[in-house]
C-alpha cells in the first residue's frame, strides 16, 4: 500500500463516519427462513445427522452405510429435482462396486479425463489421464451439496481447471454432506477448516443467454454436469 | 466513464424513431425476466425474505466503516492486497501501476457493472493490455463498441438478426447460424484469451466481512475462469457491496439468482478468500479493490442512502414500462431504469442527472419489484423536487406551475382562468393526435356550486 493508497483508506473511512453521524444503527435481523419447509423439511432433517452404519467406504473404513428410509429419499429427491432444473444430471450409488459398475458405463463415452487428486482409486475412471485443457472428462470430489439448490460446493485445494475446462464434468459427492439449505451446505464447508482460496458452488452446467434469449449450453464451462451421491465415504480430507 | 445523462429525451426520441427494433428486443427480454422472477418468488417465503434482506443492507450500511475493517482485515491475513480507491482516478493510477508491474499484455474480465461505471476498458488499453470480456453478452457489445443497455443482459437490445450479422462479419460464421455456433465460435476465442492471458478482472456480488470472501454470480463460468487461470487476479468491489455473515451469504445468493433470472441460484458462484496457497493452480496474486467513487456521498444523503442496498439485479427495469421503451443507451449511464434514475443525481450530481428522475410514470411496479425494498418512486420524487429548488425544471413548466398558484391561492382568478380555459381551442399535439379532448361543461362546478345546483 502506497501513502497515497494509506491516506485514500482513511479519507474513505472518515467520510463513512461522517455520513453516519446520527444515524440509528440497523441491527442485524438474524438467520432468513430456508426455501425447503413443511413435510419434505421434516422428513429430510431427519437424514441430516446421518451416520454410515453399515457396508465398508472407499478407504476401507467400517460402518458408514446411512441408515436410509424416507428422510434420506427425500433429500435426494429435493437435489435431484433442484439440480435438474438447473440443467444437471444426477445418479445415486449404494456402495462402491455399484458406483465401480455405473463408472464403467460411463466413461465409454470419453477417451481422455483429468481427475482430482482427491477421487479414491475406485471412483477415477480408466481412462487416459491428460491436462484439463485437453481432457474429454473433468472428475471432482465435492466438499458439500445443497439440496434445496440442486448445489455442489468444490473446493480449490483438489485444484480448479479441471472444474472448468473440459466439456463435462463428474462429482462425486457423499451422502452424508448433502445439506437441505445451500446456508447448511456453506456451514458445512467453513466447519472443515480455514475455507479454501476459492470455494466454487456449481448447480448446472454453464449456459448462457445472450444471443436472442436462447439458451446455450456449455459457453465457457463444462456443457454437462453428472452428480453421483454415494452412500458411503469418499474420505474428503 | 462518460456520462450523457441529461441528453435522455433527445436520445429517448432516436432510440424510438431510429432503432425500433431495439423496442421490441427489450420488452420481448425484460417481460420474460419478469414472468421468471415472479414464479420463482412464488417458490419462497418472498416478503420474509425481502424485508431479511432489507434489514441485513441497512444493518451492513450503518456498520459500513467497521465491516470494511473487518473483511480488509480477513483478507490481508489471507495474503490478499486490499486497496481503497476514493475516485475512477484512484483506480486508473492502480492498475495502469499493477498491469506494468506485472508486464501484462492480455486480459480476461468477467462482467462488472463497477467497471463499466470507472471505465476500466479503456483505461487498461489505454495501458497497453488486450481486453477481452469474456461474458457472453459483454463481448457483443464489445465487439459492437456500445455499453451495456441492461444491468444482467447487456446485450438483450440486439436480436439473433443482428448476432448473427455480427459474428458473419467477424467470425465467418453462417448468416443464418444457431445460437449453440455462434457461441461455439466466441468460445474458441475466448478460450484461447484464458488460457493466455496474464491478468483476470471481475467485480463482487457480496463482500462477507467475517470471512473475508468474495462472492461472485455467473451462469457461463467465464467467471469462475477469469479468477482461476490468469495468475493475478483483480476484483473490483464497490464498498457498499459488504455483508456481515458467512450465514448471510445463502440467502443473498438465493434471493438475487431468483429475482435477476428466476433461478433458485446462479450456476456458478465463486468465493474467494485468497490466492493459491500450496494449490496446484490459482492465481499467485489477488488484489481486492474496495471503490468509493460517489458512494460515501450517496450515504450521507438522508434519503438516497437507501440506493446502497442495490444487489443489480434488474428487476426494476424488467418491471419498467418506460425503460422497455428504449433500453438502458437513452440513460447516458451504466445503470440505467428505475435504479439508475435515482442512483444517477446521488452519484453524479443533480446537474448531471437532472431528466431521469422523470422518466418514470410513478406507476410504482419498481418497489413492488426491488428484492431489498429500495423505496423507488418516493425517491423519483424527492429528486424531482430537489430538482424544483435547485431551479433544473425547464423554463415553461416553471412558468406554467407559478402561474397555477397564483391562481389556485385567488379564488376570483381561479374562476376566471377556469372560463378563459373554455374559451381556447385545443392546441395540436402528439398528445390530441391520438386522443378526443372532452368537451367542457357549459358551465363550472364552481358556478353551478354557486346557484345552488350542485
Amino acid at each position: 500500500v502506497t501513502d497515497d493508497g494509506a491516506a485514500g483508506r482513511l479519507r474513505i473511512l472518515a467520510r463513512i463516519e461522517a455520513a453516519l453521524k446520527g444515524r440509528a444503527p440497523v441491527p442485524h435481523p438474524g438467520q432468513s427462513p430456508g426455501v425447503i419447509t413443511g413435510d419434505v423439511r421434516l422428513a429430510a432433517q431427519g437424514s441430516e445427522p446421518a451416520e454410515h452404519k453399515d457396508g465398508r467406504g472407499v478407504d476401507g473404513d467400517e460402518d458408514r452405510r446411512p441408515p436410509g428410509g424416507l428422510a434420506r429419499a427425500a433429500l435426494i429427491e429435493v437435489f435431484t429435482e433442484s439440480l435438474r432444473v438447473g440443467g444437471g444430471e444426477v445418479a445415486v450409488a449404494h456402495d462402491v462396486d455399484e458406483a465401480a459398475v455405473w463408472l464403467r458405463a460411463f466413461a465409454r463415452s470419453f477417451s481422455s479425463a483429468a481427475v482430482s487428486p482427491w477421487v479414491p482409486l475406485p471412483l477415477r475412471p480408466a481412462l487416459p489421464e491428460l491436462e484439463p485443457a485437453r481432457a474429454e472428462l473433468g472428475v471432482s470430489v465435492a466438499v458439500a451439496g445443497a439440496a434445496a439448490t440442486g448445489s455442489l460446493l468444490l473446493s480449490s485445494e483438489e485444484g480448479r481447471a479441471h472444474q472448468l475446462l473440459p466439456p463435462v464434468h463428474l462429482v462425486w459427492l457423499e451422502g452424508r454432506s448433502l445439506h437441505i439449505e445451500l446456508r447448511d451446505a456453506l456451514e458445512h464447508a467453513r466447519r472443515r477448516g480455514a475455507l479454501p482460496a476459492a470455494l466454487a458452488i456449481h448447480s448446472g452446467p454453464s449456459k448462457s443467454a445472450d444471443i436472442g434469449r436462447i439458451v446455450v449450453t456449455g459457453v465457457h464451462g463444462p456443457g454437462r454436469l453428472v452428480a453421483v451421491v454415494t452412500d458411503f465415504s469418499l474420505a474428503v480430507p | 466513464m462518460e456520462t450523457h445523462s441529461r441528453e435522455y429525451r433527445r436520445r429517448a426520441r432516436e432510440t424510438l424513431a431510429e432503432t425500433p427494433g431495439v423496442r421490441d428486443a427489450v420488452t420481448a427480454a425484460t417481460l420474460a425476466f419478469d414472468h421468471h422472477r415472479v414464479r420463482a418468488l412464488s417458490e419462497v417465503d418472498a416478503a420474509a425474505w425481502r424485508s431479511w434482506a432489507e434489514r441485513v443492507k441497512d444493518h451492513a450500511l450503518t456498520h459500513l466503516g467497521e465491516l470494511l475493517e473487518q473483511a480488509e482485515a480477513r483478507l490481508q491475513a489471507r495474503g490478499v492486497h486490499v486497496h481503497w480507491a476514493e475516485s475512477g482516478e484512484d483506480v486508473a493510477r492502480l492498475l495502469t501501476e499493477l498491469v506494468h508491474r506485472h508486464g501484462a499484455r492480455r486480459a480476461v474480465k468477467g462482467k462488472s457493472m463497477l467497471s463499466e461505471e470507472l471505465g476500466v476498458n479503456a483505461l487498461l488499453e489505454s495501458a497497453g493490455v488486450e481486453v477481452f470480456e469474456t461474458d457472453l453478452g459483454e463481448y457483443i457489445i464489445q465487439l459492437l463498441g456500445e455499453p451495456p443497455s441492461h444491468i444482467v443482459g447487456p446485450a438483450i437490445h440486439r436480436s439473433l438478426e443482428e448476432i448473427r450479422a455480427l459474428f458473419s462479419e467477424r467470425f465467418g460464421t453462417s448468416p443464418d447460424a444457431a445460437p449453440e455456433t455462434l457461441a461455439a465460435a466466441a468460445r474458441r476465442v475466448l478460450r484461447e484469451a484464458f488460457l493466455t492471458a496474464d491478468i483476470g478482472f471481475t467485480g463482487c456480488n457480496f463482500l462477507v466481512a467475517e470471512t473475508g470472501s468474495v462472492a461472485v454470480m455467473e451462469n457461463e463460468g467465464n467467471i469462475r475462469l477469469s479468477s482461476s487461470l490468469p495468475r493475478v487476479h483483480v476484483a473490483l468491489v464497490g464498498i457498499e457491496k459488504v455483508i456481515p455473515l458467512w450465514s448471510d451469504l445463502a440467502t443473498f445468493l438465493q434471493l438475487t439468482a431468483r429475482v435477476a433470472t428466476g433461478q433458485r441460484v446462479a450456476t456458478f458462484v465463486s468465493v474467494l478468500q485468497g490466492p493459491r496457497r500450496g494449490e496446484a493452480d490459482g492465481p499467485e496474486e489477488l488484489h481486492v479493490v474496495l471503490v468509493d467513487n460517489g458512494r460515501t456521498r450517496v450515504l450521507a444523503d438522508p434519503e438516497a442512502w437507501k440506493t446502497l442496498r442495490c444487489v443489480r439485479c434488474g428487476a426494476c427495469l424488467n418491471t419498467c414500462p418506460v425503460y422497455r421503451q428504449t433500453g438502458g443507451h437513452a440513460y447516458g449511464w451504466v445503470y440505467s431504469g428505475p435504479i439508475g434514475a435515482v442512483l444517477a443525481p446521488a452519484m453524479l450530481g443533480m446537474e448531471a442527472a437532472h431528466p431521469l428522475p422523470y422518466a418514470s410514470s410513478l406507476c410504482g411496479a419498481c418497489a413492488d419489484a426491488c428484492p431489498v425494498r429500495i423505496p423507488i418512486p418516493e425517491l423519483l420524487l424527492e429528486w424531482r423536487r430537489r430538482s424544483v429548488e435547485q431551479g433544473l425544471t425547464p423554463p415553461l413548466e416553471r412558468v406554467a406551475l407559478t402561474a397555477y398558484t397564483a391562481a389556485a391561492l385567488r379564488p376570483a382568478l381561479f374562476g376566471a382562468a377556469e372560463r378563459l380555459l373554455r374559451a381556447l381551442p385545443v392546441v395540436p399535439s402528439s398528445w390530441s393526435d391520438v386522443r378526443g379532448a372532452p368537451r367542457p361543461a357549459a358551465r363550472t362546478f364552481r358556478e353551478r356550486w354557486e346557484k345552488g345546483d350542485v
